[in-house]
């Protein structure tokens, strides 16, 4: 057969560099290293040897690279009297996590669950009031929630911070499960009806394994949320069961002694590696799920 | 005996009355469909059939049985829904034995069961692909076992081929009038398609706003609609009007007079008001025929050429007004024509309540 010959635009469009790309290459170069040089000093810091950061050379790579602060900020490192390192904080913190982690989402997908397929009076009277909640500045229910603790006596005990982060958590766990499975189509929870599936049922059988994605996006959202939190364990966890964060704040300010930036450094990088490490692993995962939300309405 | 009985059924939203008084007997072994425009409350009159809405006032009798307050599973009935439903994270057979697996019933059963249901919707191939692999058919098919393998005396079906092609749904459309004659249970079809209605049904209830308009066979529906609306509805092109006046034996328009020899009033007796003729463009030639009279001459607007029948049609008096007629008519546009009618064919709607004369 004979080729028969195109002229003028025919094909895939030529991809061009234009201008504008090449502000919006630039401008997310600069925000990376913006965000990266903090991070390159921590971590090069935390491998020099004291008398190696007296010298004030903050960008210079270490000579002699070492762990040994890594070592003492895990096992060693001074808070106030005590001087277990930061590995007590970090147990607490693993203590504080899992469980309040687990019972909030759980608890918040029942009721996201129940709010959109099991409409009942005054269902959206709740709804409201959580949605309220989300939105409650915490500073302002602390102290309530303080005598209510210290009244059932559960203050300043790892079932009192536990049972706290499970309440902050549920305004916002509910809301996010509740849009997700508005977002499922109303017919399929009626075909699980017609087939005789009761409330549970319905929620073990068919709607919890569709809510992986958003399953996966609350565990990013409270386990940094409550990894990261520093004011309500420090109210109401109790000496035994501070947080990381809180006891990382103790090693940092300690007074007493020499400061030893390595050391703070590497128990900083140590407090913060969960969430990087979260975010690392489900990166995928939660980009998928937010855009499935969003898409989904 | 009736398999469904619906009496006075009421539904009311917060700011919307979707039925009203709603009285509807549909008898064992019935095929009904429900047809309607969109928003006239067919999806609500099923789902309230099967339990998974709250009525406002009335009762559902399910094989004389009050099912009123009863849940959608112990009403005995199997619903197939316009998107399918199917539970997408698991297999087809799972997808078959869920509803009878959550109700406890032995495995040996549950197999036999399956078995029996995917051999009659020829789904057995496919028994181990999630509902993401199936083609569109193959999906509606599942669905249909979903409710086949409940072996109830009910069927629910709500437009459960309006999301497939033309073809397939044509092919499917047959394949459920056989399960119909097979199975040989009530079963309640929503659709709004009329092709569907007429092909499927023994008998059809038409719906406006909540209302049952005309409750007949399809033959009685296209040729005898009780009113405006039902004649307007079916047929495709719809129905063409005349506004006139019914004068002794003849129906008056303008200059216009179509003597009425031949119609069959529903009351006897004389005629004299303000009315509707109304005539199918079927029942409408071109040349002159045994028992036609002339009704107009008119100017060929459009043709539409649909291979076995061409569509011709005209401006008359500023309605549009269609004829059907065979394929190998030999027309041009813009020539004139003689158009003639059968007054035994032709309707005719009193102008007030626009009811049947
Ligand atoms: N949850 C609801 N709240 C208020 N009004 C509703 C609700 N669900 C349905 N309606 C109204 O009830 C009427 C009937 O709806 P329905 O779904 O029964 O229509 P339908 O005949 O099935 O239409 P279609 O052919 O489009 O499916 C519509 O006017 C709709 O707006
Ligand atoms: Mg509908």
């Amino acid at each position: 057969m004979e080729q028969i010959q195109l002229t003028g635009p025919h094909g895939p469009k030529p991809k061009k560099t234009t201008v504008s790309r090449l502000g919006v290459y630039a401008f997310l170069f600069s925000a990376a290293v913006f965000f990266c040089i903090p991070l390159y000093v921590m971590l090069i810091t935390s491998l020099k040897g004291m008398s190696e950061i007296r010298l004030g050379e903050l960008f210079s790579l270490p000579g002699d690279p070492s762990f040994a602060a890594w070592v003492k900020a895990w096992g060693e490192a001074c808070s106030g009297v005590e001087c277990n390192g930061i590995q007590t904080g970090f147990w607490n913190s693993v203590k504080i996590t899992i469980p309040s982690v687990a019972i909030s989402i759980i608890l918040g997908s029942i009721n996201g669950y129940a709010l959109s397929f099991w409409r009942f009076k005054g269902s959206n009277l709740l709804f409201g009031i959580l949605l309220f909640g989300a939105f409650v500045p915490f500073q302002v229910v602390i102290f309530p929630l303080i005598i209510f603790l210290r009244e059932v006596g559960l203050y300043g005990s790892l079932t009192g911070i536990i049972l706290i982060h499970t309440i902050f958590g549920m305004p916002i766990m509910t809301l996010l499960f509740r849009n997700y499975f508005s977002s499922l189509p109303d017919e399929l929870f009626k075909a699980a009806r017609v087939d005789g599936a009761n409330f549970w049922q319905i929620f073990f059988q068919i709607m919890m394994p569709l809510s992986i994605p958003v399953t996966v996006v609350a565990v990013i959202l409270q386990t940094t949320g409550i990894w990261n939190d520093y004011l309500l364990g420090l109210i109401f966890a109790g000496r035994e069961n501070l947080p990381m964060t809180v006891q990382l704040n103790n090693i940092v300010a300690t007074t007493f002694g020499v400061r030893e930036y390595n050391v703070n450094m590497a128990a900083t990088i140590l407090t913060a590696l969960v969430p990087l490490a979260i975010y690392l692993l489900s990166g995928k995962y939660f980009v998928r799920g937010i855009a499935a939300g969003a898409v989904k309405g | 005996m009736n398999s469904i009985s619906i009496k006075e059924l009421d539904l009311k939203y917060q700011d919307a009355h979707v039925l009203k008084q709603l009285n509807l007997n549909i008898k064992k072994g019935e095929f009904l469909v429900l047809l309607g425009s969109s928003g006239c409350g067919k999806s609500t009159l099923l789902n309230c059939i099967a339990g998974l809405l709250d009525i406002s006032a009335g009762q559902i009798w399910i094989n004389d049985r009050n099912v009123t307050w009863e849940e959608p599973k112990d009403r005995g009935i199997g619903m197939v829904f316009q998107s399918y439903a199917l539970y997408p994270q698991m297999t087809v057979e799972k997808n078959l034995s869920f509803g009878l697996k959550v109700k406890g019933m032995a495995k040996g059963e549950i197999r036999e069961r399956v078995d029996r249901a995917s051999k009659i919707l020829q789904i057995e191939p496919l028994l181990h692909r999630k509902p993401s692999e199936l083609s569109g058919g193959q999906r509606q098919r599942v669905a249909i076992g979903r409710a086949l393998v409940r072996d109830v005396e009910v069927f629910l079906f709500d437009e459960p081929l309006s999301n497939l092609d033309a073809k397939l749904r044509a092919d499917l459309r047959v394949e459920i009038k056989r399960l119909h004659q097979k199975l040989k249970n009530t079963m309640v079809y929503v659709t709004h398609d009329q092709v569907e209605a007429l092909t499927l049904a023994d008998r059809i209830a038409i719906m406006k706003n909540g209302e049952i308009q005309q409750l007949s066979t399809p033959a009685d529906i296209y040729h005898k609609p009780c009113n405006l609306f039902v004649a307007q509805f079916i047929g495709s092109p719809s129905m063409n009007l005349l506004e006139g006046r019914i004068v002794g034996e003849n129906f008056v328009y303008q200059d216009y007079r179509v003597n009425l020899m031949g119609y069959e009033f529903i009351n006897q007796g004389d005629h004299d008001e303000n009315a509707f003729l109304g005539i199918r463009p079927e029942h409408l030639a071109l040349e002159p025929r045994d028992g036609y009279v002339k009704l107009i001459s008119a100017k060929i607007d459009i043709l539409e050429p649909m291979g076995d029948e061409t569509i011709v049609w005209f401006d008359f008096m500023g309605r549009k007004w269609s004829v059907k007629v065979h394929g190998d008519h030999q027309l041009k546009w813009d020539e004139d024509a003689d158009i003639y009618l059968d007054p035994k064919k032709a309707h005719l709607f009193a102008k007030q309540g626009e009811v049947r004369l």
